[in-house]
């Protein structure tokens, strides 16, 4: 979906200074565009967003169950994901499938949807509107654009974490940063979800 | 459809990192130096960073922008909340959530059944 400029202005403060919705807009433009989201790291500490490559994921394939080294997007959070933390009983980490764009969209094709839908359907996982999906562009050590699978995430100690001693690939900018916690708080909370609820 | 309350929830997460004290009680131990490159930006600037440290990948760019009740850098929506307060950043970042939320799609049943049956053969 195309937003124009002032349809994302009917979002903002209308109180706010011309100019100033202006840059706001122009935030969310390069947001769409995928720009400014991921940055090279030189620091050994795991953070949330976490770009990895090489983290023992399970796999379930043909009714079975098997281990193998796949990129992923670290959910947990940085604080209980660092290890100079200490914790009485260290907290497993959360990840997410990190998948390449392309494959993601060869799947589909090879699947029998067509060229065009599937166009589409990169278009919109690329300006971040799917609600289950969080696009990586590429930079930093990221060489293909990824797509993180927020309904297909699984979990593993930290010490295997470690162990697999899996490389870094990027973190997040904190624009980045704070388009992973506005797809998190959207994709696994739904308060407005429209259902009574009382005790029994 | 856009619902304010829900993305009050989401501001809510997404500036309590710019809170000393409130990140103090969420992450009470975290002392430990952060620090990274941005890809392609010449200018990395440490702020007001809710951490010991800066944070990671917060820069500025050339072109301040001045408003009612501060000024921030063209270049990074979520540094708005570390160099500004009161209710004109809470304001803006409610309106680029809603914004974002207001943008969601759900893929369609066809294709999320296409993704549930194969992901793992593409996933590589």
């Amino acid at each position: 979906m195309e937003w124009t400029r002032e349809e994302m202005q009917v979002f903002l403060n209308e109180n706010l200074l011309k100019e100033n919705l202006g840059a706001v807009v122009q935030e969310l433009q390069e947001m769409r565009a995928g720009r400014g989201m991921i940055a090279a790291n030189h620091d050994d500490s795991l953070l949330q967003g976490d770009v990895y490559d090489k983290v023992p994921c399970v796999l379930r394939a043909g009714g079975e169950l098997r281990l193998a080294n796949r990129r992923v997007l670290l959910l947990s959070n940085s604080c209980d994901a660092s290890t100079d933390n200490p914790r009485h009983l260290p907290l497993d980490l959360t990840v997410a499938p990190l998948m390449r764009l392309d494959r993601y969209a060869q799947m589909l094709l090879d699947k029998g949807v067509s060229e065009s839908a599937v166009a589409d359907i990169t278009s919109g996982i690329r300006k971040q509107e799917k609600t289950n999906l969080i696009y990586i562009p590429v930079g930093a050590l990221v060489k293909e654009e990824m797509v993180a699978l927020l309904d297909r995430v699984q979990s593993l100690s930290i010490g295997e974490f470690q162990a697999a001693a899996p490389s870094r690939l990027a973190v997040l900018t904190q624009r980045g940063f704070w388009i992973l916690l506005v797809k998190l708080s959207m994709h696994f909370l739904r308060p407005h979800e429209g259902v009574g609820r009382t005790a029994a | 459809m856009v619902n304010k309350g829900f993305a009050a929830v989401i501001i809510m997460s997404a500036t309590a990192g710019g809170v000393q004290a409130d990140v103090s009680k969420l992450c009470p131990q975290w002392t430990h130096s952060v620090g990274a490159n941005v890809s392609g930006q010449g200018v990395i600037k440490a702020a007001n960073s809710s951490r010991p440290d800066r944070v990671v990948g917060e820069r500025t760019l050339p072109g301040d922008v001045k408003y009612s009740s501060g000024s921030f850098a063209v270049g990074d929506i979520s540094s708005l909340m570390l160099k500004s307060s009161g209710s004109f950043s809470a304001d803006m970042l409610l309106g680029a959530a809603m914004f974002l939320q207001a943008s969601q799609t759900p893929v369609s049943r066809d294709i999320q059944e296409i993704v549930s049956e194969h992901f793992e053969s593409y996933w590589d």
